[in-house]
């Protein structure tokens, strides 16, 4: 899981091109949209295709449950965790 | 107008609105219409007796904000407030500071934090209520004015109904029975038109979400065939090839508005779905007013019944059935034969991700925070348009930033924005400078800004002595002083300026000035055709091939060229 959370740190701050920030700067319960880390709307699409890309896992943006999967790193860790194809 | 010149749908059966898995009938929406129609009588016969008289002067008509995620709930409310004369402000989102900017409102319709909000779901039933048939307010949307307020822009219904007869006229056959899925938002005019008002006057369904995952879209457009997609180009240049593309056969058309979509974009849409976008110019003031196919003609054709003319300075002018008068317009345009070309913007308005933003707006913003002593922002292409911050701290916040550093602070800034703005116009990156530098005559032009965000560090560059862009090309008089750390070292005694410098000058300028993104990956016939020697001046010109996403350049004197070639950058 330690690992998965850190590469996910990694692939926000890449994907996302967030500047100035480090992986130990995110911390794993805060909100990863409007306070906290502050992503926005198009961050979310550009998150989510690149998830998918990489874990191989299918996200409908507009389900309820996707909103709770990405409201912070730990969450979005046991999401992708429990679902991507080993 | 009446009843009968808004909706087309031929009786109270006929399919609305499909919304949560559920379908709406014309009747069911007349039904919810009368309750919403009734319970807001019931609260105008509440106000003061001068203020309910629906007859009386413009500043005494009841105003209501009505905002909704949900396009049927919107509709209700929408129809109810103009059958009882209230006059309708129609915001793009429901933030505090949106909220804090609507005085003096009597109602506030959908979704608010306001307790006195009305929603749908709170709707009393009402067996019988009275179905009214005139509608009379009028609708103001709002858009980023330069000055840094949000601008109202008031619109009759019949005024909105003139465009959808112009579009009707061009796109009537093509959109014919199709159910209407959109990407955007019905709060802003395109949705507004696009995805509601339209389909309501021809008697089209539509989908009451606003669709966000594009694959689900797809499965819906099958299911819903035949369909047409109202999208944006924040949704159609972000694809994956595994979403289920061949259901994009049930489409019959897509649309995009909001801003130009970009020509790769426009390309793999079409090949994935077979249908050429066709995108829609216009803007809050003046209403859609022209579309092109881009892949086959670039041009931007008007409208039938729409004028588009030019100032002296380029600025666009319009005349159409739906405005009230001519509109000059700050998008800056090129006029010819076949149609016109957009060059962007003229004043401090931009847009990102199709949001109008007023760098203004959150200048001020900014500037009222305890942190701050000066702030210029600017827009700044990285791997995706965003907004740049140059600030100059104060003292408290410079000793903050000693203190817990750059991130810390960094997000109390966009904490400190975050109630009153959209997440887009946000500034993404932040620099923290000693002093905003400024050219003789006191302004700040973007060339000077962006040599906090280059790439090659400041020490490296020659002199800019002049410059000038135009569309996608520049000319730069560049003077090379010879205490360049990137100079000597290559011949004994004689320094040059080395070719891997002078490409490096062309792309550091070429991103700067013309504002390219991508990654650099490739060279094409680069030329080095005589030495560059220190101290020449040197003209260096740009040109970009957006198409092939290529910067042509070349280094020259009067008589001389130095050097030239292409550099080619991946597509963002």
């Amino acid at each position: 899981m330690n690992e998965l959370i850190s590469e996910l740190k990694l692939l926000i701050i890449d994907v996302l091109n967030l500047e100035d920030i480090t992986p130990e700067e995110i911390k794993i319960e805060e909100p990863l949209f409007g306070e906290g880390l502050g992503l926005d709307s198009i961050d979310a699409l550009e998150l989510g295709l690149a998830l998918q890309k990489k874990y191989k896992i299918s996200i409908d943006a507009e389900s309820e449950l996707t909103k709770v999967h990405f409201a912070n790193i730990k969450a979005l860790a046991k999401f992708v965790g429990d679902n991507r194809s080993k | 107008m009446h009843w009968s010149s808004l909706f087309g749908y031929t009786n109270d059966n006929s399919p609305m609105c499909y919304r949560h898995n559920e379908l709406y009938t014309f009747g069911q929406f007349k039904q919810q219409f009368g309750e919403a129609c009734h319970a807001l009588r019931a609260e105008l016969s509440m106000l003061e007796p001068k203020e309910h008289s629906v007859q009386s002067h413009t500043d005494c008509t009841p105003l209501a904000a009505l905002y909704s995620d949900d396009s049927y709930e919107f509709c209700v409310w929408l129809f109810a407030a103009l059958a009882c004369g209230i006059q309708l402000i129609i915001p793009s989102n429901n933030k505090r500071a949106t909220a804090q900017s609507l005085p003096n409102l009597k109602f506030w319709l959908g979704q608010w934090k306001h307790s006195t909000a009305m929603c749908l779901n709170a709707l009393p039933k009402n067996k019988c209520a009275e179905l009214l048939q005139t509608f009379t307010g009028s609708i103001q949307l709002f858009t980023s004015g330069s000055n840094g307020k949000p601008q109202r822009i008031e619109k009759t219904l019949q005024q909105l109904h003139y465009e959808i007869a112009a579009q009707q006229q061009h796109w009537g056959t093509l959109v014919d029975t199709t159910t209407v899925l959109a990407t955007v938002s019905h709060q802003h005019i395109y949705g507004l038109l696009f995805k509601l008002l339209w389909p309501l006057k021809t008697g089209r369904t539509f989908v009451a979400k606003t669709y966000v995952n594009i694959a689900n879209l797809l499965r819906d457009a099958e299911k819903f065939s035949p369909a047409v997609w109202i999208a944006s180009p924040a949704q159609l240049s972000r694809r994956m090839e595994n979403w289920p593309w061949e259901k994009a056969s049930a489409l019959r058309a897509i649309f995009s508005s909001g801003g130009p979509l970009a020509s790769n974009d426009a390309e793999a849409i079409t090949k994935l779905t077979g249908k050429a976008p066709i995108e829609i110019y216009g803007s809050t003031e003046t209403g859609g007013i022209a579309w092109r196919r881009q892949l086959a003609n670039i041009l931007w054709q008007p409208l039938q019944s729409v004028e588009v003319n030019c100032t002296e300075n380029c600025l666009l002018k319009v005349k159409a059935p739906w405005i009230s008068k001519i509109i000059s317009s700050q998008d800056r345009v090129q006029i010819t034969d076949g149609g016109f070309h957009l060059l962007g913007r003229a004043d401090q308005i931009i847009k990102i991700e199709e949001k109008r933003i007023s760098l203004t707006q959150v200048e001020n913003l900014l500037q009222s925070s305890v942190y701050i002593s000066q702030v210029k922002l600017l827009p700044i292409k990285q791997h995706r348009e965003c907004i740049a911050a140059v600030i100059v701290l104060n003292k408290l916040a410079n000793t903050e930033l000693e203190a817990y550093g750059k991130n810390v602070l960094v997000r109390k800034l966009r904490a400190l924005l975050e109630p009153d703005l959209d997440g887009v116009a946000i500034p993404r990156v932040w620099r923290f400078v000693r002093e905003i530098p400024v050219d003789n005559q006191g302004k700040s032009p973007r060339a000077l800004l962006m040599q906090f965000f280059d790439r090659t560090p400041r020490a490296m560059l020659p002199e800019i002595e002049t410059y000038s862009v135009e569309n996608y090309s520049a000319r730069i008089s560049l003077s090379i002083p010879a205490t360049l750390p990137c100079l000597p070292g290559h011949f004994e005694d004689s320094p040059i300026v080395p070719g891997v410098v002078q490409v490096d000058w062309a792309m550091h300028f070429g991103r700067e000035l013309l504002n390219i993104g991508g990654q650099f990956f490739a060279m094409e016939v680069i030329k080095f055709k005589q030495l560059l020697i220190p101290e020449e001046k040197v003209q260096l010109e740009l040109e970009f091939n957006q198409k092939k996403n290529k910067l042509n350049f070349r280094f020259h004197c009067q008589s001389n060229e130095y050097s030239s070639g292409k550099l080619c950058f991946t597509n963002v």
